[in-house]
């Protein structure tokens, strides 16, 4: 039942992060097709591959569609890639793919960025006492979970000559001194940047390192290991170490570039746990690793480095699964097969290794761009950790949801006059409004928040207040939720639109407040949710407004209050929520559609 | 004309049973034929070979030249001929003694015999142990030689403790899986026979307690084989995944050949007690023209593979009778 339960939380949350096509401020498709064209008469062979590799693929599958390889039994094959996060595709393989106008295709071959998903999915299968339907495939290419840090704070550890393992970076986080303990006071506290691993395989891969750190072993973590009293402390002193958590390592490589760009690369985080590529991309002056039409490549002014831990990494191996489905037809494997053929070629394989991942076919020497300019060293890692049995894992993440740090959120909720518009209807036909459906979104997402979180709500909109002068009004105080959670729920509940959107004066009041009453032990934040362009004669001081942001941001303090604003509707004001957001180290959530905003809080809610 | 008539009923009922005993016969002929080979060789088609995934390559060799091809671990082969299955294959490229291993188990489960004689062999590889370089010289203070018997001990343990570097974190060997392929459980033989100091022995020497518990350890602390081969794992991840690994020497020339950059530092160590793998061609039922066929082009096709022509003289090739026994204790230790 364990097992059940975390896939189930995995896979709706991967499934919820999929399907809304919500991402960071990058904008990460999740979901969304790469312009291949039409397969006509072809046989067609969708492919649904994680996105750090969809650039990859799409280039392979464009010279592989019509070319002379891209024929199975004097047919030709057309294969058409398509980026799905690897826990919202394994969730919806265990479900069948039941929806595929809304999913997208049902895929032939599926890539996730780790086998394990392909494990979880047969488990999860097996559960149901049906057949596995992800066989074990070799992988395609490779990258190892690393540390990035910035280089001089590597070098402060002893890099590139002291080995460095999991251990010393933990601890670190852990000791009240932060840098001062290495003599560099200036940098303030050591700050970690982890996702969230309920959506995230860096995030799952970087919580089994730290938990096999506290244990000191580097294989057979057992659920009793989990329990032991100085695992549990010494995880507790790691998530306190946290800048924030979130879906995607995206959001703290682009943060940290953004930082980088105005000299405070130092302050944001310390080291972040992400995949090897992700420091190729970064020191290339790529830190979301896709490049636009017209970006220019502007490497850091302080670069990232790869540590490898000494205790062992995990690889994300990114199988090339072609699955036992119903749906696959025999041609459709055939044809798949070839695909996979020309893929693992020498001279395809290559430009995996041009992307920054490591080859998966041996042939190919591992060489640029994986190199120590880049930050990285293609002889490393040296060992690997093993991926701990299903019942520890479901343990671990269970453990995680308790020791995680905890947040001090504060929810503001634009309740303007057009949040009265309407958004959509009930099964029955009852008309909902934008305002509807947001209460239902933020109502739902107050059961994700653990007991100890302290969340307040406060709504904004002119013309509040007894006098109806007031542009914003404390509902409910912050406090832990534990203890008001049904008083959050029905305050919320019980919104109704009012008037215009002081979005300016409310956001800086909302961050001013957090700031004042700032606690150094929590994730402290403003979750921003407004449908509209700030509509406030007497505020209309962006640069005001993000100046002062940006003042409290890590490079002049060390009391970060983050917000997160949510652009919700098709009128929000999405390129200013985004540079607020930036101007915070945070990132901006994208629910243009408004009935995917109960998905876009979710993903909102996973930084905390 | 009752004699004249009397004549007509036997003459019918002559030609009665001689019709039915053609009717019977001919199905007879067919269901031996069924249990022989596919539709396409009986008419006359190119024929159908049935390839152990060790021989991957020879048989992607020999498609190419009109033949149909099919591959699959040797574990399932055997599995379907002992359950009964009549694979519709004409032969049957394998590694020695697979194909004995086979009739022993259709005799045990009262199966008529569908295996034809073994081919002479048609090439052979010795077994060998890759291992990183720099391992090796550290492995080798405590095991000289690196065999299976002291590889098998030091599984698992930190290399700090042997005089390597601590960041290689601990001794991880491996080897490709004994329930499913061949390769693994001539490995696991070559093991065995490391430990016990000789290949030739029975079943009791596998229920000594030392051995077992030996035994039971180095399989436990092995670090699992990820789908198809270690050998390829180990390059493909680097020393991060395997440390030293148990395979058939003629893949570790060929993938030298193929990827050479990331074998530089790849030693290769012959295991201790030598021990080879033998590749033998077996006509399935009746039609013998496919494995005679195979017989005169596999040579030639292994040579290019770098295996070494004929059979393995002075290496050990295991009985039927050992490997079954290891693979059961092998199957009683993994679960």
């Amino acid at each position: 039942m364990k097992l059940q339960r975390f896939l189930a939380t995995l896979g709706v949350f991967a499934l919820l992060v999929s399907a809304c096509g919500l991402g960071p401020p990058t904008g990460e498709d999740d979901g969304g097709d790469v312009g291949l064209e039409d397969p006509g008469d072809c046989v067609p062979v969708e492919v649904a591959v994680s996105s750090e590799k969809i650039d990859l693929i799409s280039d392979l599958a464009r010279a592989f569609n019509g070319s002379d390889d891209a024929e199975v039994d004097g047919r030709c094959v057309f294969v058409r890639p398509y980026s799905k996060a690897s826990g919202a595709a394994m969730a919806l393989l265990a479900d069948g793919w039941p929806d595929e106008e809304r999913e997208g295709r049902r895929p032939v071959v599926w890539s996730p960025a780790s086998s394990s998903w392909g494990v979880i999915l047969n488990q999860l299968r097996a559960d149901e006492g049906q057949p596995p339907m992800a066989p074990e495939s070799a992988p395609f290419m490779l990258t190892p979970l690393v540390i990035a840090m910035p280089r001089p704070m590597a070098e402060a550890l002893g890099w590139p000559d002291t080995p460095i393992g999991y251990a010393d970076i933990l601890a670190l986080s852990r000791d009240p001194e932060g840098w001062g303990s290495l003599g560099h006071p200036e940098w303030g506290p050591f700050r970690l940047g982890k996702t969230n691993p309920n959506y995230s395989t860096s995030g799952l891969s970087a919580l089994i390192a730290q938990y096999y750190a506290a244990t000191g072993k580097v294989r057979d973590l057992t659920t009793e290991d989990l329990a032991r009293p100085e695992v549990v402390a010494f995880s507790e002193g790691v998530e306190s170490a946290v800048v924030h958590y979130g879906d995607t390592t995206l959001t703290f490589l682009n943060n940290l570039a953004r930082n980088d760009a105005r000299g405070t690369a130092l302050t944001y985080a310390s080291a972040v746990a992400v995949e090897e590529v992700s420091i190729v991309n970064y020191n290339r002056g790529n830190p979301d690793g896709v490049l636009e039409p017209g970006e220019q490549l502007v490497p850091p002014r302080v670069p990232l480095v790869a540590v490898y831990p000494t205790e062992g990494t995990l690889f994300s191996d990114n199988p090339f699964i072609i699955l036992d489905a119903e749906w696959v037809s025999d041609e459709q494997r055939a044809a798949a097969e070839r695909f996979e053929e020309y893929v693992m070629r020498p001279e395809n394989q290559a430009r995996v290794l041009e992307f920054g991942f490591r080859p998966g076919n041996p042939e190919v020497p591992l060489g640029e761009p994986l190199t120590a300019e880049l930050g990285v060293d293609p002889q490393q890692p040296q060992t690997t950790l093993a991926v701990p049995d299903p019942p520890v894992l479901v343990e671990l993440l269970r453990r995680w949801e308790e020791q995680r740090k905890d947040a001090r959120v504060l929810l503001a909720i634009d309740v303007s006059g057009s949040m009265g518009d309407a958004a959509g209807a009930t099964e029955d036909g009852r008309p909902l409004t934008k305002l509807d459906l947001a209460v239902a979104a933020a109502g739902d997402a107050l059961e994700q928040f653990k007991d100890t979180d302290e969340v307040g709500l406060r709504v904004f909109s002119t013309g509040l207040g007894p006098n109806q002068d007031r542009d914003y009004l404390d509902l409910v105080p912050i406090a832990p939720i534990g203890q008001q959670r049904d008083e959050l729920r029905r305050r919320i509940e019980s919104l109704t639109p009012v008037a215009g959107t002081p979005l300016y004066t409310a956001t800086q009041a909302s961050y001013e407040d957090l700031l004042a009453s700032y606690d150094p032990e929590k994730i402290n934040a403003v979750v921003v949710l407004s449908d509209g362009r700030n509509e406030d004669p007497r505020n209309e001081d962006l640069e005001g407004l993000l100046a002062a942001l940006s003042a409290g941001g890590e490079g002049q303090q060390t009391r970060p209050v983050r917000i997160f604003p949510i652009a919700y509707g098709g009128d929000a004001d999405l390129a200013v929520l985004r540079r607020i957001a930036e101007a915070t180290d945070a990132a901006a959530y994208d629910s243009s559609d408004p009935t995917a905003i109960n998905r876009v809080f979710d993903a909102v809610i996973s930084n905390f | 004309m009752p004699v004249r008539s009397g004549t007509r009923v036997v003459s019918r009922l002559l030609a009665l049973v001689v019709a039915v005993g053609l009717v019977v016969g001919a199905l007879a002929l067919r269901d031996r034929a069924g249990q022989g080979g596919p539709a396409d060789q009986r008419a006359g088609g190119p024929g159908t070979v049935l390839c152990v995934t060790e021989l991957r390559t020879v048989c992607d060799a020999l498609a190419a030249d009109d033949l149909r091809v099919r591959v699959e671990d040797a574990s399932a082969t055997l599995d379907a001929l002992a359950a009964g299955d009549a694979p519709d294959v004409d032969a049957w490229l394998t590694l020695r003694p697979w194909p004995q291993m086979a009739r022993d188990r259709r005799k045990r489960a009262q199966l008529p015999p569908l295996l034809g004689e073994d081919s002479t062999a048609l090439g052979h590889s010795p077994l060998i142990l890759a291992i990183w370089e720099e391992r090796a010289d550290a492995l080798r203070q405590r095991c000289d030689p690196v065999a299976w018997d002291c590889v098998g001990e030091v599984a698992g343990d930190p290399w700090a403790d042997l005089g390597g570097e601590a960041g290689w974190g601990p001794v991880k060997p491996g080897h490709a899986d004994p329930g499913r392929s061949a390769e693994g459980l001539l490995v696991l033989h070559q093991a065995t026979g490391s430990r016990l100091g000789r290949t030739d022995y029975s079943t009791r020497d596998l229920e000594d307690p030392g051995f077992f518990s030996w035994f039971a350890a180095f399989q436990r602390d092995l670090t699992q084989a990820p789908t198809g081969s270690p050998l390829q794992a180990m390059v493909q991840f680097g020393p991060a995944r395997f440390d030293v690994v148990g395979a058939i020497g003629a893949d570790l020339a060929s993938l030298r050949e193929r990827a050479a950059a990331r074998t530089t530092r790849l030693r290769e160590e012959e295991g201790v007690p030598p021990v080879a793998a033998e590749v033998v061609a077996v006509p399935v039922g009746t039609a013998a023209g496919v494995a005679q066929r195979i017989t005169r082009d596999v040579p030639a096709l292994l040579g290019d593979g770098h295996w070494e022509p004929g059979a393995a003289d002075g290496r050990a090739v295991p009985s039927p009778v050992a490997l079954e026994a290891l693979r059961a204790l092998w199957t009683e230790v993994r679960g």
